[in-house]
């Protein structure tokens, strides 16, 4: 099976069984981890800027048609987070569950950071409220379930491919 | 281990810019255009994506439904099976009085998740779909009939249950023809229908039902537990009948309709007798 089929099937699988079976079920207080972003920082350690670009735009655009007000807002969130992820490409010390949990919440971070800052516009209680009680919560836990399915990416041989 | 790192090339970059501009403007355009466009592209792109996960979550739910489904349907069934009963026997209720309530409960469907391990199966574990109030000796059945009772409840939604084979248990029962009240033990893999005297009218083919007069004892109050196990639940089918010279009851073998050995799903019968509708403390 090519490396690119294999990246494909785990990165779409990741995003959209996690979303959508498994998050519902691990949710927390109404934190959830957010997968489809795990799933967006596999494919771009995994190929890089430009595939983590084109497939952050890709998913942000399908989670902005399921709610289209501030149409395009998610794909231009992810696809910069995209960018940056796949950046780290390379730079990485892999095999350490600590990295792969602190890029995980990071990218979770700038991701509900940027959009939390349009979303909110400007504004102290839509921004600093959803940030404290949704946001680092949700990063932190993202990180937590990204440790795994990095591991398990990795162990696929997904993230130590020739660049 | 550190890996050399890749200068950004081009093609990064202008896919990032196509990228960035696409999306501001998708952010840009008004409301009303950017519904219509999420409109026109969604049914394009992400119908087909709900449809395949709406479709799992019903594969999901189907399950549960499936469990709630049966359990109307054996309630139903009790219900007709309880109300005939009634019909059947209002003569001779209207002479002695109704010491028995019918079944007017709710059932909660529950999976068995496992039996306890031995020679011979007596628990089963069950888990409920809800939290319920368990209480100890509610009768438990299976789509066929009667199957046994809680024994112990471990939290809302867990419990065990003691089958009807289980050795000691004897159940209060009626044969639905005649009235005749009896007691059903297990004896050595058969059942035995007991206390039933040997002029008495029983032929193989009657319908054994409960009798709503329960066995068990309350420890702390000595008296049955009020409508705990209600009138007309099924049990079984008289298999054999024989009146031997030298005992005063009949010996009759009874074919229990349940099966013990597999169940997928079974029902808590949650009864809503009021007090008093078991009548009479019966010692047999």
């Amino acid at each position: 099976m090519s490396e690119f089929v294999r990246t494909t099937m785990i990165w779409v699988t990741i995003a959209f069984l996690g979303d959508a079976f498994v998050a519902p079920a691990i949710t927390v207080w109404e934190i959830t981890p957010n997968f489809s972003l795990i799933a967006l920082v596999v494919l771009a350690l995994a190929r890089g800027s430009a595939a983590g670009c084109l497939g952050g735009f890709v998913l942000g655009l399908v989670q902005d048609l399921a709610s289209p007000h501030l149409l395009g807002l998610r794909a231009l969130c992810k696809t910069l987070i995209g960018f940056l992820a796949g950046r780290l490409r390379g730079h990485l010390v892999y095999g350490l569950p600590i990295v792969e949990g602190l890029v995980v919440a990071s990218a979770a971070l700038v991701h509900d950071l940027l959009f939390l800052l349009v979303q909110s516009r400007l504004s102290d209680d839509a921004f600093l409220g959803p940030l404290i009680t949704h946001a680092l919560p949700g990063a932190i836990y993202s990180g937590l379930v990204g440790i795994p399915l990095i591991r398990l990416a990795d162990l696929l041989g997904i993230l130590r491919q020739e660049q | 281990m550190f890996r050399n790192s890749q200068p950004s090339s081009h093609f990064e970059t202008l896919v990032l810019a196509v990228c960035i501009t696409l999306s501001v403007v998708l952010l840009a355009l008004p409301d009303s255009v950017q519904i219509m466009v999420a409109d026109r592209l969604g049914a394009v792109i992400t119908a087909p994506y709900w449809s395949v996960r709406n479709f799992g979550e019903d594969i999901f739910r189907v399950r549960q439904e499936n469990a709630r489904l049966q359990a109307r349907i054996v309630q139903l069934e009790l219900l007709e099976a309880t109300a005939g009963l009634s019909r059947h026997d209002s003569v001779r209720l209207a002479r002695h009085g109704d010491p028995t309530s019918p079944y007017r409960g709710e059932m909660v469907p529950c999976e068995v998740l496992a039996r306890e391990s031995g020679r011979f199966v007596t628990k089963i574990k069950i888990k409920s779909l809800e939290p319920v109030i368990w209480r100890p000796h509610q009768p438990v059945i299976s789509p066929l009939g009667y199957l046994g009772s809680i024994v112990q409840v471990i939290d809302g939604q867990h419990a065990w249950v003691e089958l009807l084979t289980a050795p000691g248990v004897a159940l209060g029962v009626e044969i639905e023809r005649t009235g005749l009240l009896g007691v059903l033990r297990p004896r050595a893999g058969k059942f035995l229908l007991e206390m039933i005297g040997r002029d008495e009218d029983v032929v193989p083919g009657d319908r054994i039902v409960t009798s709503g007069i329960a066995e068990i004892r309350d420890e702390r109050t000595g008296r049955p537990p009020e409508g705990l196990v209600p009138r007309g639940l099924p049990v079984g089918v008289v298999e054999a009948v024989a009146s031997p010279t030298d005992k005063i009851f009949k010996e009759i073998h009874v074919r229990v309709l349940t099966s013990f050995k597999y169940n997928d799903a079974v029902f808590v019968v949650q009864t809503s007798v009021t007090s008093g509708a078991t009548g009479p403390e019966v010692d047999r």
